[in-house]
Formats: structure tokens, C-alpha cells, sequence
């Protein structure tokens, strides 16, 4: 459209855009001038200088506008109605927003939350409207998804007036924070977990230690024990060899003395002198008594033939010596042999029985069984005797006779055996004592191939 | 330069509209959530409006030939229309742009 040069008269189309276009500044006009004096501005602009009406301090409002916006926390004022008024550029960058753009949009439009406890919500209202103001941890979830965990300091904003006008918020990204606090509490958990794990561990490696100990203590005392025993035992024996020969050796000794002292005339017990065959006599018991008491401290069987020969031969012996009937079985022996300290203790063990069933069984029949059962070696003597109440008092009074029954039972434990008894009184008396091959076998003397 | 900088009309017809305020008193506050809430319930998805700080860029303020704030400006479409005050007076708002006209 061609514009009318200086001069030329305008058309009254012209005239009445004019018209129109100067009638709406002047309405704007006018508009600034009311809104100016009725106060509905915040500051005046001229050219590129602030003037600030409330406060005058353009320089200083606009000096804090540049440090907030220089912090590295997220700054966000709303409105009380949770509309964004303000954003600094760390909230932009930590939300991913243009502030300019999106300013007056309601906050949720920039991120939702999720309150660490269900209680911060309303303590964080009733902290803001009593205290103004309130600070707590909480998690945000912004528009693309993430989940961030921040520190919130809330304040109240109020209006020149003093009513509330919205809220101020200072926002802090604590997520490295929390995974750090996370991954040291996960670590310390772990390490009280395995710090529990290595205390129960050491408590028990202790405890096994202890009861190892005392196991071991157990074991010596018993060792000890057994060694008394052992030592009781040797003792026992031979002061049942020193009564053995008193009343059967010293018997004969004295009376044969007494004898010649008749016949030589030196004394006058007998009433009449003996004859040199009661003399003969005298001697030839005391010769068989010896040379029992010598065969019972250890024959020279035992050595030659071993334990099952060796025991058929004193319980014959025994038989006729105590006049009771006898009956020995040996089975599995063959060419095995035992060690001979094991061969010894099986033996007393033996000679044990069957002194104490010529002591207190009464017995007439007595019968002796040795066999090797599964790689046990069994010794089984049974008497037809008065027997005995083995949990009452006759087996305590059995076990306090000498050694007796303990004695045996002592050298079965040293072999690494045990002895049991059965018995009920008017019933006869069996023994059995059980030992493990293992430990009594004698290693040399085993067959090739065994 | 100027020209083309508060001519900022776009071809597609929508409402190019810039809302300079101070910092973030209440005023300017009040004028920000007014303005979108206006915005939002009237040309929804059919406006652009940027939020400028007088404070922070005055010689944006200066171009667009603001002398006070909050001023909000439409740009576009034309004619460029000013309205000043916390943008509470949505009559005289909706008017000036002329929405009800279009509505």
C-alpha cells in the first residue's frame, strides 16, 4: 500500500487506523499511569535502570537475585497454592525445565514426591504455619522418571501485609548422600554379620576346645587312674601270692620242720614220731604246691602255646586242684596270637573268675569259653554257683573283695574292652569280657595276608 | 534488531506472549500464576509465554519497551497489546487479547 507523502492529504481509512492505533496507546497509557499510581507495580523501568517501589534497593534486590541464582541448590517459590513463581538455574538444570517458560505452572507439572515417613507430610504443614518453617528429607520424582532423594528447607512467604503468599524452597540432590549412607550401613551391617558369624565361630572352636579339653583331662585322669590300677593291681597280686604262700607254702614249711623236730626229738607235737614216708609225703605236697603257685604266677604255657592253650591248661589244673568240674571251648584262634601283655591280662582276668568262684560261688560246674568274634576277641566263664544280685549289695560287696570284679574290669579297659556279669542269686554267674582285636592282636604274630 | 526481536510473531498463529516481572516478589508472583492460570484455561496448547526477570536482563525489558512491571506483552498475533498489574483483572486481560472475540 502506498503511504501518502509529506504533505498529501490521507485517505479516511488512513485517519481512522490512525485514529484507532493512537486511542489504544493512549488507553494503554493511561492504563499505566492508573496501575502506577494504584500501586499495582513492583518497579519502574528506565532505560536499563530498576527502580524498585516497594524497596528502592534495586541494586541489592537484584544482587540477591543473582546469588540465589549463582547457589548450587535448587530454589523454587510457589504460591499457596503450589504454582511456581520462581525457579533458579539449578533448578532448571536439576529438573531438566526452562524456568521462563514454565513459570506460573503448578509444581507437579516439574515433580511429584513421596514422603520418607507418611507422618513428615502433616508435621511438615503444622511445622510451616506454627514455625514458619520446616526441614526434612523426602524423595522427588521428576517428570522423566528419577527418583532422587533431597533435603527440603521450606519457608513460608508472606506479603507486605503479612499474609501468607506462598512458600520458598531450598533443595538439596542428598541421592550420593543416601547411597553413600546406604552402602556404609549395608557394609556395617555386613561387617556385624560376619563379626556375629566369627564370634559364634570363635565360640565354638572355643567350646570344642573346651570340651576337647576336658576330654583330654577325662582321658589322663582316667590314663592316671588306670596306671593306680595297673600298679593296685600288681600289688593285689602279690599280696595274694604273699597269702598264698603263707597259708599253703608256710603250712607245709612248718610241718615238715615240725616233723623233723619229732623224729630228731626236739619237740612234741605229734603224738606219735612221724614215719620218713609221712615226711615224704609232707614234701611232695609241698613240691605241688609250689610248683602250682609258680605255674599260676605266669606258666610257661602261655609263652609257648599262647592264651588258649595256656587257659585250657589251668582250668584243668584249677579243676582238679579245687575238685570242680570244668568245660573249655576255644574257637577262631588258629594261628593268631596276642600281643603278650594282652595274652597276660586275659589270663589273670581268667584266674580272677575262677578264684572268686572257688571264694564265693560254690560252684560245681565251671565253664570257660574263648573265641574270636568279628574281630573281638571273647571271654566267657560261667559257673553253676549261688550267684549274686548284680545291682544290689552282693556287687558291691563282690567289687570291695580285693580287686575282684574291678580288677577285671580295670584290665579289660586297659585293653580297650569292657566286662559285663550276669548273675541272679540261686542262678549261677556268667562273665563276659570283650576286647577288640586291634588292640590286643599281636602284630608280628599274625599269619601273612592277614 | 529490535524490531525483530519483540516482533516475535510466529507464522502458525499462536499466541507469543512475554510476562516481565521482578524478581519474585508476591506482585510478580501473583502476576506469573494469574497469567498462566489465564492462559492455561483459555489458549490452552495454542500459546507460548516466557517469563522474563527485570532484574536479571533489563535490556530485554528495555527492547520490549517496558517502563514498569509486571507488564505482560503480546507479541503476537498483532496488534501488540501491554497489560500491567498481578494479572488478577482476567475481564480486562481477556479483552485485550481479544479471546473472547475468537471464542
Amino acid at each position: 500500500m502506498n503511504r501518502p507523502g509529506p504533505g498529501e492529504p490521507k485517505d479516511l481509512c488512513t485517519l481512522e487506523a490512525e485514529n484507532a492505533s493512537l486511542r489504544s496507546r493512549l488507553d494503554e497509557a493511561e492504563e499505566m499511569l492508573r496501575a502506577i499510581r494504584g500501586g499495582e507495580v513492583d518497579a519502574l523501568l528506565i532505560g536499563e535502570q530498576v527502580y524498585t517501589l516497594e524497596s528502592a534497593d534495586a541494586a541489592s534486590n537484584r544482587f540477591r537475585g543473582e546469588v540465589i541464582a549463582q547457589v548450587n541448590e535448587v530454589v523454587i517459590a510457589v504460591d499457596n497454592d503450589f504454582h511456581v513463581t520462581y525457579l533458579n538455574p539449578a533448578a532448571e538444570r536439576e529438573y531438566g525445565i526452562d524456568g521462563p517458560s514454565m513459570l506460573g505452572h503448578h509444581l507437579k507439572d516439574f515433580y511429584s514426591f513421596e514422603w520418607v515417613d507418611p507422618n513428615d507430610e502433616a508435621e511438615s504443614f503444622v511445622a510451616l504455619e506454627r514455625d514458619g518453617y520446616w526441614r526434612g528429607e523426602n524423595v522427588h520424582i521428576k517428570s522423566s522418571g528419577e527418583r532422587i532423594d533431597v533435603e527440603s528447607s521450606v519457608s513460608r512467604l508472606h506479603d507486605s501485609d503479612g499474609s501468607p503468599s506462598g512458600y520458598l524452597a531450598v533443595i538439596r540432590d542428598i541421592s550420593d548422600r543416601k547411597r553413600a549412607e546406604e552402602a556404609i550401613q549395608r557394609a556395617h551391617e555386613e561387617l556385624e554379620i560376619r563379626v556375629k558369624e566369627r564370634t559364634r565361630e570363635l565360640a565354638d572352636a572355643n567350646a570344642r576346645l573346651q570340651d576337647e579339653a576336658t576330654e583330654r583331662a577325662a582321658a589322663e585322669r582316667q590314663r592316671s587312674e588306670l596306671l593306680q590300677r595297673v600298679v593296685t593291681i600288681q600289688e593285689e597280686e602279690r599280696r595274694r601270692i604273699s597269702i598264698e604262700i603263707h597259708d599253703q607254702l608256710g603250712q607245709r614249711v612248718t610241718a615238715l620242720r615240725f616233723q623233723l623236730a619229732s623224729i630228731l626229738g626236739h619237740d612234741g607235737h605229734f603224738s606219735e614220731v612221724p614215719s620218713l614216708e609221712d615226711i615224704e609225703e609232707t614234701a611232695r605236697k609241698l613240691d605241688t604246691e609250689v610248683s602250682f603257685l609258680t605255674w599260676e604266677l605266669r606258666p610257661k604255657s602261655l609263652d609257648d602255646l599262647g592264651l588258649a592253650e595256656a587257659a585250657r591248661s589251668f582250668l584243668d589244673d584249677w579243676s582238679i586242684h579245687h575238685g570242680v568240674e570244668s568245660e573249655f571251648a576255644a574257637h577262631g584262634f588258629g594261628e593268631r596270637r596276642l600281643a603278650p601283655q594282652s595274652e597276660t591280662h586275659l589270663y589273670r582276668i581268667l584266674q580272677e573268675a575262677l578264684h572268686n568262684i572257688v571264694k564265693h560261688a560254690n560252684a560245681a560246674k565251671v565253664t570257660v569259653l574263648l573265641r574270636w568274634m568279628d574281630e573281638e576277641l571273647i571271654l566267657i566263664i560261667e559257673d553253676d554257683g549261688i550267684g549274686f544280685d548284680p545291682s544290689g549289695d552282693g556287687a558291691h560287696r563282690l567289687s570291695d573283695k580285693g580287686l575282684g570284679l574291678v580288677g577285671m574290669k580295670e584290665r579289660a579297659i586297659i585293653m580297650g574292652g569292657d566286662v559285663q556279669v550276669e548273675s541272679e542269686i540261686g542262678s549261677g554267674t556268667t562273665i563276659h569280657v570283650r576286647v577288640p582285636g586291634n588292640s590286643i592282636e599281636s602284630q608280628i604274630a599274625k599269619p601273612a595276608g592277614n | 534488531m529490535e524490531e525483530a526481536d519483540h516482533k516475535t510473531a510466529n507464522a502458525d498463529g499462536r499466541y507469543v506472549l512475554k510476562l516481565y516481572v521482578t524478581g519474585s516478589t508476591p506482585r510478580s508472583s501473583r502476576a506469573i500464576v494469574n497469567a498462566r492460570k489465564l492462559l492455561e484455561q483459555h489458549l490452552k496448547g495454542e500459546y507460548d509465554l516466557k517469563v522474563v526477570d527485570i532484574l536479571r536482563d533489563p535490556a530485554s525489558a528495555r527492547r520490549g519497551q517496558i517502563i514498569a512491571a509486571p507488564t505482560l506483552v503480546k507479541e503476537a498475533p498483532e496488534p501488540l497489546r501491554r497489560f500491567i498489574g498481578d494479572m488478577s483483572d482476567t475481564d480486562r486481560i481477556l479483552r485485550g487479547l481479544e479471546i473472547r472475540a475468537i471464542q
